[in-house]
């Protein structure tokens, strides 16, 4: 009999707890947490970047945000030329690929020849966080620092016509849907030849180097796929909220993708995904109650994650049961 | 604790990582005695130094000076407790002046005169860059900055590396006045016989990371052809 | 607005931008910590004015104790949190970066998330040629060169500073000549803290004071030190002087965001072209 990983049995426990939920939760929570499926998308992007790749981002926000503003601008017809084109679908492709193409082009700058030091990388893209909120603040286009209101929702005709999802239970499920097939593709990905090759890089890129791996194009490639993912996280963030601001594409969302990531584990993409939604829910719970201390509560809590567990507190969990299991 | 111990080294066992490289090693050094350490390459000389300076940790064993436990200690508390390094490849900073070299010997030091005084060549460079010296001169250097302190045991790791016989033995001689002037005890890693042998009181043989045998300086200065029993071990 | 008066300002960013490069670039060589919380020790070295004015004290009483308790509040930060990260490099980012939010929410509670004003001391104003020009500018100036002046001073002209450059060069030869490199990362660490509370301090009547005000500096000091080059103590300077004004003539001539964007560019096409640095200078891996 074929023996499971406990990350996976944790990740399809997790799954069943999720398809279970809405037929016991009320629909406002629902609704909720389809929400939170897209920024727990966000931070399963983020951990591939970063746990698996070693890419550390910083600015990971900047990919959510320019997928949120890409399906925005599409499906509120604000594009030259393209003003007839509505479809959601055409949203999806534009925000994928405006996002994984704005992280290659970084990847392009910062890893040539010998690259950047991993740690500066990070700096690099906390400087594109911080250039890209301020372009978005003082872009007309987009909105300024309104943003751009009233995105419409999923509609599944051909161009914007058909059926809207808004309806918390569908909308849920479909979330659901995208993530678990993101995180079951991406994982796969991982443990291929490619996605080998990617963790040997991280642990040694001078000898991935020496072992004939062009480095530089294999972290290109990798923080395009993940800056692609990031972006389709914003894409279907937007067509829930309706809304697409520049707080989205700048450094508070970046700082707290990271900070769901560390928390929840970043050296398995199903621990980064289930942090996520823990902590959002926390976050409505506590952030009321406790205000501005909430804040201060969660970057203790950070602080003492990132000295004494590394491996993030649902990482640390995973890892410790994998461990008495003996896989 | 006797006169006779300055060094006292028992079951000491260290290495990286998983492998260990020393497996309960004995050794006793006695003030101002110099002993040299001999041996094939990699039976443990060098991490023997490495664990008796701190820079390793050891697994089980003590290692004492005038009595006191200092394994585990960080490597400063085991300088200033009177041990100065000269590392293999004599790590001089490349950067800094020769001067400041020296005087990074002994922070304490008004000047760095004690290092001029003992290789008068340092001195017309003492402005340069330590990088721009020769191999002998950098060596020169690396063991006038570990003599700044006046230590009370000196280790001595490869000194004749790289640089030319003639300064080997410029160096072997000032070592020796300094050692015998003060009393101070050295522990010397060395390949080369004819240093070695200069230098030495001791000689002791180490394999696998233990001491196998120890002979007399004078007894192999008296049959040379007693050392490389030793050595073809 | 008249050249003189530009140049001046520019020359006014460059400077503090400088010190702030400087405490930063100090700590990541020593050290190899990427201070993620530089920004909120300068922003801790406002409020400290902003606290010792509203405590009745005299403005440069506020200005001289900033450095020294922004010093402390580093010292405290480095024994509790930094030090269990240094074998870690991407970690000491995210530790520090949780300790920037940390002090962040920490201004929040005790000032409020609003901004707050420091009244500058009234010194009047010079001409200088032809056109008026606050005097307290030209004082943060002469501050600034001043701290850049000593920071140098510590490092080449004291054993403490000859101890600090063995570190960077070989921290495992520094320790077995009997330097103690703890205690060299705790007062580094402080000092690096203590010049961002300085550049704080004396910019807080000419910024507005409020939690977010360090970030702005960060990102941009970073850049500095990432064009400069690391590993030498000039780099940050030169890199601090290309990012300051290239900032200040780009916000004159179009506007704050063209200069962001410009210089976001400009810094991302030298690291494409020279990933080591303009000031470029081998560093020892050990």
């Amino acid at each position: 009999m074929r023996s499971w990983r406990t990350v996976d049995l944790v990740g399809l426990l997790a799954l069943a707890v999720l398809l279970a939920l809405p037929a016991v939760a009320p629909s406002w929570l629902v609704g909720d947490l389809a929400m939170y499926l897209s920024y727990a998308l966000l931070a399963v992007a983020l951990a591939f970047a970063w746990g698996h790749c070693g890419l550390l981002s910083l600015g990971h926000g900047v990919f959510f945000g320019i997928g949120a503003y890409a399906m925005g601008t599409l499906t509120l017809g604000m594009l030259p030329g393209l003003e007839a084109v509505r479809s959601t679908w055409l949203g999806l492709v534009f925000a994928v690929i405006a996002s994984g193409a704005t992280a290659w082009t970084i990847g392009w700058f910062t890893f040539a020849g010998r690259g950047l030091h991993g740690a500066f990388f990070g700096i690099v893209t906390l400087a594109l966080a911080v250039v890209f909120e301020r372009l978005a603040i003082n872009w007309d286009w987009l909105g300024g620092l309104n943003g751009l209101m009233n995105v419409p929702p999923i509609t599944l005709g051909p161009n914007g016509d058909g059926a809207e999802l808004w309806e918390p239970v569908p909308l849920f499920y479909v979330m659901l849907g995208v993530l678990a097939a993101t995180v079951a593709g991406l994982t796969a990905y991982q443990r291929s030849d490619r996605g080998l090759a990617l963790a040997a890089l991280r642990e040694n890129e001078l000898r991935a180097r020496a072992l004939g791996y062009d480095t530089g194009a294999l972290k290109r490639r990798a923080f395009a796929l993940s800056g692609a993912v990031a972006g389709l996280a914003g894409a279907l963030f937007v067509v829930q909220f309706g809304f697409a601001s520049p707080a989205l594409i700048g450094f508070s969302l970046s700082a707290e993708a990271l900070i769901w990531v560390a928390l929840g584990g970043r050296g398995e993409l199903v621990s980064a995904a289930v942090g996520v939604i823990a902590l959002r829910l926390l976050d409505s719970q506590f952030s009321s109650s406790l205000e501005a201390w909430w804040p201060l509560v969660v970057g203790l809590i950070f602080m003492a994650v990132v000295v004494l567990l590394p491996r993030g507190i649902v990482g640390e969990a995973v890892y410790r049961i994998a461990r008495q299991r003996g896989r | 604790m006797a006169d006779g111990t300055l060094l006292e080294i028992a079951g000491l066992t260290a290495g990286y990582g998983g492998g260990m490289v020393l497996h309960g090693l004995d050794l006793t050094v006695g003030p101002g005695e110099p002993v040299a350490l001999m041996g094939r390459n990699g039976v443990g000389k060098t991490t023997l130094l490495k664990t008796v300076m701190g820079l390793l940790r050891p697994r089980g064993g003590t290692i004492r000076l005038d009595g006191a436990r200092i394994d585990g200690l960080p490597p400063f508390r085991i300088a200033r407790a009177g041990i100065a390094y000269v590392p293999q490849g004599r790590e001089v900073f490349a950067d800094l002046t020769v001067e400041e070299n020296l005087i990074l010997g002994d922070l304490a030091a008004a000047d760095a005169g004690r290092g001029y005084e003992l290789f008068p060549a340092l001195a017309e460079r003492r402005r340069e860059p330590a990088g721009r010296l020769s191999g002998g001169q950098q060596q020169q250097l690396a063991i006038a900055r570990a003599l700044m302190a006046r230590p009370r045991l000196l280790l001595l790791d490869e000194p004749s590396e790289g640089v030319q016989p003639s300064v080997v033995i410029e160096m072997a001689d000032a070592l020796a006045a300094v050692a015998a002037a003060e009393g101070m005890a050295v522990v010397l890693v060395e390949q080369n016989v004819d240093l070695a042998l200069r230098l030495a009181g001791r000689v002791v043989f180490m394999d696998r990371g233990r001491v196998v045998a120890e002979e007399g300086g004078d007894a192999l200065r008296a049959d040379p052809s007693r050392l490389d029993a030793h050595l073809v071990l | 607005m008249h050249l003189a008066t530009l140049l001046l300002d520019g020359a006014n960013a460059v400077l503090i931008l400088m010190l702030v490069a400087l405490g930063l670039a100090i700590v990541f060589g020593l050290m190899n910590v990427i201070n993620l919380a530089h920004g909120e020790f300068l922003m801790l070295g406002a409020y400290v004015v902003l606290a010792a004015g509203q405590a009745g004290l005299p403005f440069w009483v506020g200005l001289a104790l900033a450095p020294p308790a922004v010093a402390l509040v580093g010292l405290v930060a480095e024994e509790v949190l930094v030090r269990h990260t240094y074998t870690r490099l991407l970690d000491t980012i995210l530790a520090t970066w949780g300790l920037s939010l940390v002090l962040r929410q920490a201004a929040v509670l005790l000032y409020g998330p609003g901004s707050h004003s420091v009244v500058p001391p009234d010194l009047g104003a010079v001409t200088i040629a032809g056109s008026p020009y606050p005097v307290y500018r030209l004082v943060v100036m002469a501050i600034s060169l001043t701290a850049i002046a000593a920071t140098f001073a510590l490092f080449f002209r004291t054993r403490f500073g000859l101890a600090a450059r063995a570190v960077i060069a070989n921290r495992a030869m520094a320790s077995c000549l009997g330097i103690d490199t703890r205690r060299l990362d705790r007062w580094t660490f402080a000092v690096g803290a203590g010049l961002a509370g300085l550049a704080g301090a004396a910019m807080a009547p000419l910024i507005a004071v409020d939690p977010q005000a360090g970030l702005g500096w960060l990102v941009p000091a970073f850049l500095a030190i990432l064009v400069g080059g690391l590993g030498s103590i000039a780099g940050p300077l030169v890199g601090a002087a290309g990012i300051g004004g290239l900032d200040s003539l780009t916000a004159a001539v179009a506007s704050p965001v063209w200069a962001q964007l410009a210089v976001f560019v400009a810094a991302i096409l030298v690291i494409r072209l020279r990933p080591t640095g303009l000031i470029a200078r081998r560093r020892r891996e050990s």
